[in-house]
């Protein structure tokens, strides 16, 4: 009787313990079987400026610094550079992922910040296949870079943008304060542009 | 039977304590907003759904019949036709969390403004934020809870009011709709 109550314990505590302190995968798993390379291209919103590698080069360098996806102990994951994808043709499916400060599908507007559309391939057994992953933002949002003066209906660029990318790598929310893919944020805080343990964790599980 | 107990107990803990996984991120809209924003407010149940790519082949949509049962602002055709982003096709899919999703036969409380650029389209007002689902409870109150996931990345700007709690009987979120409405109507005069 005193060991079935104290095996109960033992899986209860475990539950309760993966439940506090565990990242969440998104739904159904998924994952690259290649290290996107994610275009980051400024032009749409007049707030994301780049003078003095401030603004889309601040975020690429964020998305691909050790700091962020890539130090996370499962090697390079993610890549980003400075692009014009206003050439390219928006379509989830082509294998060029992006991210777009515009909407050209306008799926992004109104109360809308950034949204994080994944296209991917269903398996049937194991981690689902992502061949593409594309970002739009809302155009009429204002961000601020670290340096600018930043008011209470500003977000930090780099640290909305490491987030929206840990879900195109197939991560998504956790109930640990601080990380990056913590679900909420408060206007010029830029803390989840650097990724947390469990953040870390997360990129560990999936690459 | 007491081993069984504990385990519950501990599946319930992990439902309230592990949020699902979403990835958009939106502004907290309060009532006040979605009233003035929305052309219509009705309750309605969704007859069918069809997911496709979109004309310019970018993106995979779904389309949602909904049946209008009550209207309590604003006008709208009877059978509304409500688009969403997102959607499989074939064995590709196109997930777009914190978009509404839809399911043949659910019974919902939306607000609803017309889809840019589409005709006799509408499109859910502040994304999940405008959609409810209908049931009955336990004590057979019919209630209306908000779509919204637990791990949508929501953020409150200065100024956000009049936010709706995640769970309400269907008549009082009607009433409250109707008041705003009076509201919104008094100041556009």
């Amino acid at each position: 009787m005193t060991k079935k109550i104290l095996i109960n314990f033992i899986v209860l505590g475990a539950l309760v313990a993966s439940s506090l302190s565990a990242y969440v995968l998104l739904s159904p798993r998924r994952a690259w079987d290649f290290t996107p390379n994610v275009i980051v291209d400024n032009r749409g919103n007049p707030t994301v400026v780049n003078v003095s590698g401030r603004g889309r080069t601040q975020v690429r360098n964020a998305i691909r610094s050790s700091a962020a996806w890539n130090g996370a102990g499962a090697g390079t994951v993610v890549n980003a550079s400075l692009g014009d994808v206003r050439g390219s043709r928006f379509r989830l499916g082509d294998g060029i992922p992006m991210l777009n400060f515009r909407d050209p599908i306008g799926a992004c507007n109104g109360s809308c910040l950034a949204a994080t559309f994944t296209g991917f391939f269903t398996s049937r057994a194991g981690t689902d296949r992502i061949d593409d992953a594309d970002i739009v933002t809302n155009p009429n949002v204002n961000y601020s870079v670290p340096g600018d003066t930043c008011s209470g209906n500003e977000f930090r660029l780099e640290g909305v943008m490491v987030h929206e990318v840990g879900h195109l790598l197939g991560i998504g929310h956790t109930n640990v304060g601080g990380a990056t893919m913590f679900p909420s944020v408060s206007p010029c805080n830029n803390g989840p542009a650097s990724t947390a343990s469990d953040d870390e964790a997360a990129v560990r599980d999936l690459y | 039977m007491r081993a069984m107990r504990q385990l519950c107990l501990a599946a319930l803990v992990l439902a309230v304590l592990v949020p699902p996984a979403t990835a958009g991120t939106f502004r907290i809209v309060g009532l006040d907003d979605l009233v003035r924003t929305s052309t219509a407010a009705i309750e309605g149940e969704v007859l069918d759904t069809i997911s496709y790519w979109d004309e310019e082949g970018r993106i995979i949509v779904t389309e949602a019949k909904v049946q209008v049962h009550d209207r309590v602002f604003g006008d709208s055709a009877s059978i509304l036709r409500v688009k969403t982003f997102g959607g499989r096709v074939g064995d590709y899919i196109v997930d777009a969390p914190g978009f509404p999703t839809f399911e043949k036969g659910e019974q919902l409380f939306l607000f609803v403004k017309p889809a840019e650029g589409e005709e006799d389209m509408v499109r859910v007002t502040g994304y999940q934020q405008g959609q409810f689902r209908v049931h009955v409870d336990q004590d057979d109150v019919v209630r209306a809870d908000s779509a919204i996931d637990l791990g949508s990345h929501l953020v409150e700007l200065d100024g956000t009011s009049k936010r709706l709690p995640a769970s309400l009987p269907l008549s009082e979120l009607k009433e409250l709709v109707r008041e705003e409405a009076e509201i919104a109507s008094g100041e556009s005069r």
